[in-house]
């Protein structure tokens, strides 16, 4: 029955919504919407290991976001579980592009080819998703901010660090779809 | 008072969560796509999000 909420949900419903985030969370406790620094909080919160950086009142500054984290992942759960992950809906050009690096299995949220916990024993898929997530945390860390925080809050608000740190994503995210992913599937 | 707060965002991370999900949000597919400018989803996304949220500010 649930899965007739099944997805891919069109842009037009998925934007407002992920934007109706920022107001209602000021609202229910006057954060501001952002997820990266959870990875902070929970350092905080487990191994600070006396570093002046994880001490802090995690409890008050970050106890919030680490709800916020768990929610998200009974979100995802309840969504693959009950719902069902949808069915990219990328375009042709997409799909051709995939297929002349070796993707030919597009099905649900990322290419079991590359990520995987059998790739996961490779080389190469550790690189993805070991150096991956590292590059993510650090990243994320550094400009103090992720996808949400900066090109969701930090635009919304007029922050001019948040302009240069989504010019940051986006190249990153060409350098590694234009130069690194190819030569490291050829 | 501190867990009626804890209990919003949860109940607001998970609405975010199946949010992401089934709007191919997390999508690697869909964030390659964009990345090769060869759709226009994650930008109306992005743009809409933006518009809803600065419009709220």
């Amino acid at each position: 029955m649930l899965d007739a909420l099944r997805g891919p949900w069109p842009w037009c419903v998925v934007g407002p919504l992920i934007g109706a985030m920022v107001p209602l969370l000021l609202v229910c406790g006057n954060r501001l919407f952002g997820v990266s620094s959870s990875l902070r909080h929970l350092c905080a919160a487990t191994v600070p290991a006396g570093i002046e950086y994880f001490t802090y009142n995690w409890k008050r500054d970050g106890a919030w976001n680490l709800a916020f984290l768990a929610g998200i992942l009974t979100g995802g759960v309840i969504s693959a579980a009950a719902i069902g992950v949808p069915a990219p809906g990328i375009s042709e050009s997409t799909r051709t592009a995939l297929a002349a690096l070796g993707i030919h299995d597009i099905s649900g949220l990322v290419p079991a080819t590359l990520i995987s916990w059998d790739t996961l024993m490779t080389w190469r898929g550790a690189l993805l998703i070991i150096g991956g997530g590292f590059a993510i945390g650090f990243g994320t860390a550094w400009a103090g901010g992720c996808s949400s925080g900066h090109a969701i809050s930090g635009l919304a608000d007029l922050q001019l660090a948040s302009a240069i740190a989504v010019a940051g994503f986006f190249t990153g995210g060409l350098l590694a779809t234009w130069v690194i992913l190819p030569r490291l599937l050829a | 008072m501190k867990a009626r707060e804890l209990t919003a965002c949860y109940v607001l991370g998970t609405i975010f969560g199946v949010v992401l999900v089934q709007g191919e949000i997390v999508s690697w597919y869909r964030i390659h796509e964009m990345v090769r400018f060869e759709a226009f989803h994650m930008y109306g996304v992005i743009g809409s999000a933006l518009v809803t949220s600065a419009t709220s500010l």
